[in-house]
């Protein structure tokens, strides 16, 4: 009896982690009001998608995360990124997806908490362009420093996932506008 | 060994030592909740920032969810309004977040 109370007891733990998963993690119910916030301004409404989980370049220990900001009256959304690097980076543009065009990045703040440098960066991208960017296969980010360029990317099963809802969230906004 | 072990983590859940984050409505179990922070008389925003931190079985807690952190992170220079989400999952794992708006 008592060993029966304490195999349940050992339970707690990993049934706590499991529901600590579902709950904490809205990308497994798609529910895309976790990914976004709105404000109805004056003549338009301003979209905020909250910034994305950590994507990683295999060319150095580089991190990058982004979020972007639409506001409904305008063609192009204002795309601001961060890079955590062991070294000081000076971007100058950025790239999305399989598009071919560059866009120029501009430079927010450079901070340096403990060993890591933080750089954050202001791109602005034509709404029509980042649609194209979550519709298609690759999540693939590449970024121009002075010396080379620098690809991030997601794993194929986050993307697919993470790609959806922005689509999904781009298309309310598409709807909100007409 | 395994009781002493489960008593701890259930002590920790049920006492002032699991993750709390400030919130105007707590769920025992889970809370996810948005609310209003500050309003300026600034009017119109088109930029947002936001800015966290954690707090991991009220044990360990890092971040930082200051105004000014958001403010930095979405480069606002004239707060219009700061709004603020709480998450707490179970007491062990809880999230502060601010959302600043401006221009």
């Amino acid at each position: 009896m008592a060993n029966n109370s304490l195999r349940g007891g050992s339970k707690i733990l990993p049934l706590s982690f499991l529901l600590f998963f579902f709950l904490s993690n809205p990308l497994f119910s798609q529910k895309i009001d976790k990914y976004y916030t709105s404000s109805l301004q004056d003549g338009y409404s301003l979209y905020y998608f909250l910034p994305s989980k950590s994507m990683k370049a295999q060319s150095c220990d580089c991190e990058l995360q982004y979020d972007i900001t639409v506001i409904s009256s305008k063609d192009s959304a204002t795309f601001n990124f961060s890079i955590s690097s062991p070294t000081v980076l000076a971007i100058s543009a950025i790239k999305i997806g399989d598009s071919n065009d560059f866009f120029e990045a501009k430079k927010l703040y450079i901070d340096k908490k403990s060993k890591t440098w933080k750089m954050r960066y202001s791109a602005m991208f034509p709404i029509k362009e980042l649609e194209r960017y979550f519709s298609s296969d690759s999540s693939t980010l590449r970024v121009r420093t002075e010396n080379s360029n620098l690809d991030f990317s997601q794993k194929a099963g986050k993307w697919k996932k993470y790609s959806e809802i922005n689509a999904q969230i781009f298309q309310l906004i598409r709807l909100n506008m007409d | 060994m395994r009781k002493i072990l489960a008593i701890g983590i259930v002590a920790i859940l049920l006492s002032s030592c699991a993750a709390q984050v400030a919130t105007p409505a707590l769920g025992l179990l889970y809370t996810d909740v948005k609310a209003p922070l500050i309003a300026t008389s600034n009017s119109g925003s088109t930029k947002v920032g936001s800015a966290e931190c954690i707090s991991v079985l009220g044990i360990v807690a890092t971040g930082d969810a200051s105004i000014e952190a958001a403010s930095k992170d979405g480069n606002i220079k004239r707060i219009h309004h700061v709004d603020y989400q709480s998450t707490n999952v179970l007491g062990i794992f809880a999230k502060y977040k601010v959302y600043v708006y401006g221009e």
